[in-house]
Formats: structure tokens, C-alpha cells, sequence
């Protein structure tokens, strides 16, 4: 194995323990929540325990309880730890160019898919979808500096023009 | 038997029929311009055959049932196609299924020979098109009559083995990671209402949860937000296409290796007809089968035209594989069929064992579909092959936001809820987070797809036999696969192959 390949592994190992314990929890969880639903419904409504709501739930999480903690026995065994959730190596990994443009995308998503939908306080109207997505064209190409400014005005001019015309004209489909 | 017979010979009839009716020149010029679209989406890095169906899932909302079949299947056979073009001419594969293509193709292209490349991905992919269909054609209805004699015990463990053999094969790091995947999937298909007795599970009292988690927004989140992520955050890298003419003597070379084809056709069809699996895979597989029996097998990697026949084969015909348990069982073959499905669902049609009672003509419509999607396919690719190449000028950078705009529009048109565009954005930022993490989301989206079922199938027949665990496994069908997932869980532990070296090829491992 290369290096470069040893130490994309060795960062693959160390997510799979922060993942593996995340699941390791989830599914104890799931398996208390299937269980008090299960007892519930078999006091209330006469359920045996293997049609009760819950038992597939119980059978699933516990299947996943075990696969999460083979997983977390590899990565362990593979060299993972959970070293790199110390406070200094997360702010290296967060506050770089990658980490802020993700989070920049996470963000314009953010807004478009749910922010745009809310009335804006105080005035209580909510934006139109076709300005919402003329924002969010323009906001997403000139952040990436997807092309000049007259062009990305152009083209999300002309994509939000034709959006609204084949989808909500010609074809009939309710836009959001 | 003599039923099945006579059903094939129908089926068969009816195909003759409409693939005179799709000649009619309305229905032509849309599968003409849905295979062009979706060569578009298949030229294109990051645009899928999954996010082509995907996007245009929600532009046929309005049409009628057959048109919009035509636009899909048109839509997907273009893109499969059409991943092989920038495969070869960039080296950098359109759709995952043509990863394989860039082995050869691309160090074809190198030495000059990109015409012959592509004429060679062009006449496979048409190929492995036909007989894809053939193999739907004349199988489906053997299918569809099996699946109308399975039982809950038959499908819960049909689900179940579709879950274990997707996170195997399709899972990039680990196996493990494809079954958390699929397990994942499973629980969240236990969101809402559950079916015997009407208890809520999992909605935390939020009443858009009572009707569960949709898997057509989920598709959408799971396949195309992490890819806008991905897209606009790399490097804006702007490609040279590489040009060449052709000057190989291709019919000698395909008469040559037909046998070869006629295998890869087979592994496509085999490897696309398991849940959830693929045309990606099925093209690594057949590239592999190559590059073992071929004479030239050490030189693979370097421009060989087997090298780029192979995959191209294999990726198209699993578009035929993938559609049999679509239509026989109501399970997806790959991703892209996991849209079709929605899209079905969709325009009111659930497929399943009861679709080709209620519905008897479709096995033969889907098969003209494909039949007029491969012809297309060939003629479009002969004409505008080298104008496609153009489309890789244009920025991923433009496309993505465009993209993510058809994706919230896909996405409120299946149900014209604002709720299912908050699920989309939560759940494709957990995609994005998964997909870093080495976790496949076919296995997860065939989990959601089957968990209902898997779940309401695996408690009734604990019902039915009173609770006793042997009527999970009593029936034959049902016991094998149950033995399925046996031998794949055991597999991937490696204690097949242990097995195999110390006890039947003697050696000590």
C-alpha cells in the first residue's frame, strides 16, 4: 500500500470509530424505544410480542448493534482512534478552504430548499420561488466564481425564465 | 409450463405490436430527444443516469403513463451510453458504469484510435442494449409467474438477501458498511404508520412523518445533493478532448469475440437482475472476466479493444437485468431503476407479481421501449458523438446550482409538500457525510424501499405460523434464499474461500 493510500485509510479508520460509536448508541436506543412500544402495545391492544410494532425494530437494531460494533473493532484494530476530535486538529480541519465551501453550499442549500419557504419576520411575506431561485443561482455561481457576473445574471435569468415556463406552464406542475 | 410458453409467445405479439406503435413519429421524436438528454447526463461528469431519471421523474409528472416511459428509459439508456464518450475522450468516466471504459478506452484515444474507441463503446453499448432486452423479454414472464407463488416468508427474505448482496457489492470500503447502509435504510422505511396494527413508529409527533419517509425525495437527497456538494466545491478543471477517426475493420472484431459477448451480455444481465446492484458493477465485472481469459490480458490497461467492448457490454445489457425484478418483483436492479420505480409509483402503477396480471401488455411495451431506446442510441451516437464532447466545456460550476434547482422541483412535485424539501436538504447533507465515510447509497435506499415490506412480511409470517421461526424457512423457495444469505454473509467473513482452499483444493491456509 502507498502512503498516500495508508493515510486516506488511517482517516477513514478514525471516522469509522466516531460513526461506529454514534450507531453503537443510536441502536441502544432503538432497541429501548422498540421494546417500551412493544410492551406498550401488547398491554393496550393485545399484540403478542412478534407482530407487536416494535419487534422488526428490535430484530434491526439489534443487527445493527452488532454489525456497528464489528466495525468499530476493525477500525480499532486498523489503527483508528478518536485522537483527531481533540479541539486544535478539529479547527485545522474545519477552518480550511474545502471545510468553508461545503459549508457555504450546505448554507445556499439551506436557504433555498427551507429558508426562502419561511415568511421573513416582521412583514410576514414570503418570496416568491421564482425570485428565490434567481437569488440562489446567482449567490451559488458568483460565490464559486462560476463564470463573470453579466453572464451568471444572464444565465440564471434565462434558467429561472425557463424553470417557470416548462415546469409550471407547459408541463403544469406546481412549483413550492 | 405450457402457461409460461404461451405467455412468451404473447408477450412477444404484443412487443411486434407496439414497436410498430412507438414508429409513429410523435413517439419517435421523444425517445429521439430523451436519449439525446440522457447522453447529455451520461457525457457529463457527475450527471448520472440516477439524477438524469431523477430530475426528469418530475417533468413527466404530467404526462401520460407510456410517454413517460419512453422519456425515461430514453433518458436512461442515453446516459449509460454516453458515460463511455467522456470515458474515453477525457478519461474521466461520465457515469460511474463507464469507470471501466477509461482503462482502455482512454489509452486508445491516446494512440490516435478515439474514433475506433468510440465506435466500439457505440456498437457494445447498442448490443448489450438487445440483448438486456431479449433476456427481459423472454424471462419476465417466467418471473412474474414464480413471484405470484411467493409468501411473506419468500419476500422478507428476498428483501433481505437484496439488502446483504447490494452492501457487499456495492460498497466502496467495506462490506460492513454496505449492510449499516442497508440496516440504516430498513429503520428509516419504519418511519410513520406500521401496517397490522396502526402504531406510529418514529414520528415523534410531527403528522408528516405519519405517512413515513418517501423514497423518491430520499433518492434525490441520497444520489444528487451529494454530488452538487461535491461538484462545487472541486476544482474547476476544464478538459481537452482528445479527437481521432475510425479505421477499424469493427464486424470482423465483433464476429471474432461474439461469444465473449454474448458472456459480458450475460454478466450484465445477471449482475443488473440483482436489487439494487447495477450497471457499475456488471461493468467492472465483465472487464475483469476480459482481462482474465482474453490472450491479450497482460496488456490490458494499455488500449485494448476487448478492454473497452467489456464494460460497454456488460453496462447496457444490466439496463434489461435491472428491469426484470423491477417489473417481476417490485424490486429496483440498480439506482437508476430504483427512479423508474418512483416514477411509477408515481403515474399509479405498482410494480410487482400482480403488475402483469393487471397490467399484461407492459412487459412487451417496456422491451419496445428499450429496443427503439438502443436504435436511437446507435443513430444518435454515430451522428453527434463528437458535437456531445462540447457539452465539457460547460462548467460543473453552472450546472450544479441548475441541477439542485430541478432536484427541489423533482422533489415538491412527487406530493406538492414544502415538508419533503426539508427532508431532502437534511437528508442530503447526511448523504454527503455518509458518502465521505466509505457508505454506498444503493443499499440504503433498496433498505428503505424494502423495509416496509420486509417488516410486514417477516411479522406476518411469524403470525401465520405462531410464532414459531421455521415458517420463515419451511418453504423452498423461502429456504433458499434463505441459504442466500447464509452463504453471502459467510462469504464476505471469508469462510467460503476458507472452506473451499482447505477442504476441496487441499491447501493449508
Amino acid at each position: 500500500m502507498q502512503p498516500s493510500d495508508q493515510q486516506s485509510n488511517l482517516k477513514m479508520r478514525n471516522k469509522d470509530v466516531l460513526f461506529s460509536l454514534i450507531l453503537i448508541l443510536s441502536s441502544v436506543s432503538l432497541i429501548v424505544y422498540a421494546l417500551n412500544m412493544s410492551i406498550r402495545a401488547i398491554r393496550t391492544v393485545g399484540a403478542s410480542f412478534y407482530d407487536a410494532p416494535g419487534f422488526s425494530m428490535l430484530v434491526i437494531s439489534t443487527w445493527l448493534l452488532v454489525l456497528s460494533s464489528v466495525l468499530l473493532v476493525v477500525a480499532l484494530k486498523q489503527g483508528g482512534t478518536l485522537r483527531w476530535l481533540a479541539p486544535g486538529q478539529i479547527r485545522t480541519a474545519l477552518w480550511n478552504r474545502s471545510s468553508l465551501k461545503t459549508l457555504a453550499v450546505f448554507i445556499y442549500l439551506f436557504l433555498y430548499m427551507i429558508g426562502f419557504g419561511q415568511p421573513i419576520p416582521g412583514i410576514h411575506v414570503v418570496i416568491p420561488f421564482w425570485l428565490s431561485t434567481f437569488v440562489f443561482l446567482v449567490l451559488m455561481m458568483i460565490t464559486f466564481k462560476a463564470t463573470s457576473i453579466g453572464y451568471i445574471i444572464v444565465i440564471s435569468g434565462l434558467c429561472t425564465l425557463i424553470t417557470y415556463l416548462v415546469f409550471g406552464y407547459f408541463v403544469r406542475i406546481p412549483l413550492p | 409450463m405450457m402457461e409460461i410458453f404461451s405467455d412468451i409467445i404473447n408477450t412477444n405479439i404484443e412487443f411486434c405490436r407496439y414497436f410498430g406503435q412507438l414508429a409513429h413519429p410523435e413517439n419517435a421524436l421523444t425517445m429521439c430527444l430523451a436519449v439525446l438528454v440522457g447522453i447529455f447526463f451520461g457525457v457529463l461528469p457527475g450527471l448520472s443516469a440516477t439524477i438524469g431519471i431523477a430530475l426528469f421523474t418530475g417533468l413527466t409528472y404530467g404526462m401520460a403513463l407510456e410517454r413517460a416511459l419512453l422519456v425515461l428509459f430514453g433518458v436512461y439508456i442515453g446516459a449509460i451510453y454516453g458515460g463511455s464518450v467522456s470515458a474515453i475522450l477525457v478519461n474521466i468516466p461520465g457515469t460511474g458504469s463507464a469507470a471501466a471504459t477509461c482503462l482502455d478506452g482512454h489509452p486508445l484515444a491516446l494512440r490516435g484510435e478515439a474514433g475506433n474507441a468510440n465506435i466500439l463503446a457505440r456498437i457494445s453499448s447498442f448490443i448489450g442494449t438487445i440483448f438486456g432486452m431479449l433476456i427481459f423479454l423472454l424471462f419476465t414472464p417466467f418471473m412474474s409467474k414464480l413471484a405470484l407463488q411467493f409468501t411473506s416468508p419468500e419476500f422478507f427474505w428476498l428483501a433481505i438477501f437484496g439488502i446483504l448482496i447490494c452492501g457487499s457489492l456495492a460498497s466502496p470500503d467495506l462490506p460492513i458498511k454496505g449492510w449499516i447502509a442497508g440496516l440504516l435504510g430498513i429503520l428509516m422505511a419504519m418511519v410513520g404508520q406500521e401496517d397490522i396494527h396502526g402504531w406510529e413508529r418514529l414520528t415523534f409527533g410531527n403528522a408528516n412523518l405519519i405517512t413515513g419517509i418517501p423514497f423518491v425525495p430520499m433518492t434525490i437527497a441520497f444520489f444528487g445533493i451529494p454530488q452538487i456538494i461535491k461538484s462545487m466545491k472541486g476544482a474547476a478543471t476544464h478538459v481537452e478532448a482528445i479527437s481521432g477517426q475510425s479505421r477499424l475493420r469493427v464486424w470482423p472484431l465483433i464476429r471474432r469475440n461474439l461469444l465473449s459477448i454474448l458472456r459480458w451480455g450475460s454478466i450484465g444481465v445477471g449482475i443488473g437482475a440483482v436489487p439494487g446492484v447495477g450497471e457499475n458493477i456488471a461493468a467492472w465485472v465483465a472487464y475483469d472476466d476480459a482481462k482474465r481469459r482474453d490472450k491479450l490480458g497482460q496488456k490490458f490497461g494499455t488500449g485494448v479493444y476487448e478492454g473497452v467492448m467489456a464494460p460497454e457490454t456488460a453496462n447496457n445489457a444490466a439496463i434489461g437485468g435491472s428491469v426484470i425484478p423491477l417489473i417481476s418483483l417490485g424490486l429496483p436492479g440498480s439506482p437508476p431503476t430504483a427512479m423508474l420505480l418512483a416514477a411509477l409509483v408515481l403515474h399509479g402503477v405498482r410494480p410487482g407479481p400482480m403488475l402483469t396480471v393487471e397490467n399484461p401488455g407492459i412487459i412487451a411495451e417496456l422491451a419496445a421501449i428499450i429496443l427503439w431506446g438502443a436504435v436511437f442510441l446507435f443513430l444518435l451516437g454515430l451522428v453527434l458523438t463528437r458535437f456531445m464532447v462540447k457539452v465539457l466545456n460547460v462548467s460543473l460550476r453552472i450546472l450544479m446550482p441548475i441541477i439542485a434547482v430541478l432536484c427541489v422541483i423533482g422533489v415538491y412535485a412527487y406530493n406538492n409538500n414544502t415538508f419533503h424539501l426539508k427532508l431532502l436538504f437534511v437528508f442530503g447533507i447526511v448523504g454527503y457525510f455518509m458518502d465521505k465515510m466509505g457508505y454506498a447509497p444503493a443499499p440504503l435506499i433498496l433498505g428503505l424501499i424494502l423495509g416496509n415490506l420486509a417488516d410486514a412480511f417477516f411479522r406476518r409470517a411469524l403470525l401465520l405460523s405462531d410464532g414459531s421461526m421455521l415458517g420463515l424457512i419451511n418453504r423452498p423457495i423461502a429456504f433458499f434464499f434463505f441459504l442466500a444469505c447464509i452463504v453471502t454473509i459467510l462469504n464476505q467473513l471469508g469462510l467460503v474461500r476458507y472452506v473451499k482452499n482447505r477442504y476441496f483444493r487441499g491447501e493449508k491456509t
